[in-house]
């Protein structure tokens, strides 16, 4: 049996760890809440956006745009990867990485160039890790602050590299939140954008476009990439704070389960010294009784 | 008189939601009032400012970015990058940013911080006639 100074150490460290954990827990639950509310504020204007883009789509047989345009071939792609700055959030990471890889190395099968553009600390890393990457740009800005602004103008850039013929698609990789406990990385791709639909709400009436449903429809998809990065980010950082919060929490489960543990030991262990000490002092009184 | 519902919304809040008499919107192809029973339209909006006259009458203006209009059956939704309410609009960090703005004009950077620069100074300038002009212009009528 170990020793009970030993064991109480040990019991110690478990139960400050347990603190720790615990915090983290709460901390991430706080910031899933109101990242939720975030993106629930969102949600209007990019239902608007895109119920906009089918009522155009409605309108206009033919519509024309450098960002329908599928490409013949695809020689250049860029990538943009969106991950966490921190770690400690149980495989959240892992998962987009195996994903990221994955998709590197079928980019490369198809002799495609890839050019990565790298949202998080911890993605940037791993990144920069990576032999044979192209890294194009790394972003700074801790993922959390990410505002509209900064993500309107990282869209921005990306748009310009496809017009001008650089890349021939634009992918984001992001994690998907399937469920509370359910995170799953996704590959979407931006640009070209699909061609939008007739919608089932297609409008009954006819629409005044004003000045043109072509210049509405070449200002909207802009608007419409923006939103669709931006939800992008937010989903990730919602999957990334769920997954946290999940982590921590089993580490605080086994961190009580451990502390329980190492208290029964502990406890048994000054029982038997205890015990053992008894046993002395009766057996030397015994001698004593005997001489 | 007749009222319909406006919603101004930007992406990262709703900032009117509300009853409406009126609304004058700076559209793309110069100012659109819009009323009651407006037909259905869909148009691009400038920097401008827009003016809203609630269901009680008072009026109050608001800072938009550019966007788009969207006027269904007497619902009108407002979709802009910017959105700011005359009474969230500071008269000193509108006169920093356009001094800020022809500062960067000045400089002749890359052609994109130029465009940046242009609509910081457009947005810089909406604030300033807001609080500066239009908003005096009806305090005094209505004292």
């Amino acid at each position: 049996m170990k020793g009970v100074r030993e064991l109480k150490r040990r019991l110690k460290g478990v139960k400050n760890i347990k603190k720790i954990t615990k915090a983290m827990e709460m901390v991430a639950a706080t910031k899933l809440r109101r990242l939720q509310d975030r993106a629930l504020a969102t949600r209007p204007f990019a239902s608007r956006i895109e119920s906009m883009m089918q009522r155009v789509a409605g309108v206009a047989d033919q519509l024309v745009s450098p960002l329908l345009l599928v490409p013949e071939t695809c020689t250049a792609e860029a990538l943009v990867v969106v991950g966490a700055d921190k770690g400690l959030c149980g495989s959240y990471n892992s998962n987009l990485f195996r994903t990221l890889v994955q998709h590197l190395r079928a980019a490369e099968a198809e002799k495609r160039q890839v050019r990565l553009y790298v949202f998080g600390r911890r993605a940037q890393m791993f990144v920069t890790k990576l032999k044979g990457t192209d890294l194009k740009a790394a972003y700074p800005e801790a993922v959390e602050k990410l505002d509209y602004r900064t993500v309107k103008r990282v869209m921005g850039q990306l748009t310009r590299s496809f017009e001008g013929g650089e890349v021939q698609r634009v992918n984001v990789l992001y994690t998907r939140m399937k469920s509370m406990a359910s995170f799953k990385p996704t590959l979407q791709t931006l640009l070209p954008v699909p061609r939008p639909t007739v919608g089932a709400d297609a409008p009954t009436t006819d629409y005044l476009m004003e000045p043109s449903p072509e210049r509405i429809l070449e200002r909207l998809l802009p608007r419409y990439l923006e939103m669709q990065l931006f939800a992008a980010v937010l989903e990730s950082l919602a999957s990334e704070f769920a997954s946290r919060r999940m982590a921590m929490k089993n580490a605080t489960d086994n961190a009580d389960g451990m502390s329980q543990q190492l208290t029964m030991e502990y406890n048994k262990a000054r029982q038997s010294g205890i015990t053992g000490e008894l046993l002395e002092i009766i057996g030397g009184a015994e001698a004593l009784k005997g001489q | 008189m007749k009222v319909f519902r406006l919603e101004v919304i930007t992406p990262e809040r709703t900032v009117f939601d509300g009853d409406v008499q009126s609304v004058t919107l700076p559209a793309e192809d110069g100012a659109m009032s819009v009323l009651a029973g407006h037909a259905p339209l869909v148009a691009t909006l400038e920097i401008g400012p827009a003016k809203v006259v609630k269901a009680d009458g008072t009026k109050s203006w608001l800072m938009l970015g550019d966007g788009f209009v969207e006027v269904t059956h007497n619902h009108v939704r407002v979709l802009a990058d910017v959105g700011e309410p005359e009474d969230t609009i500071d008269l000193k960090r509108a006169e920093e940013s356009e001094r800020r703005a022809r500062e960067r004009l000045k400089s002749k950077a890359g052609d994109l911080d130029l465009v940046r620069a242009e609509a910081a100074l457009a947005r810089a300038l909406v604030r300033k006639k807001i609080v500066r002009d239009l908003r005096p212009a009806r305090d005094s009528r209505h004292p």
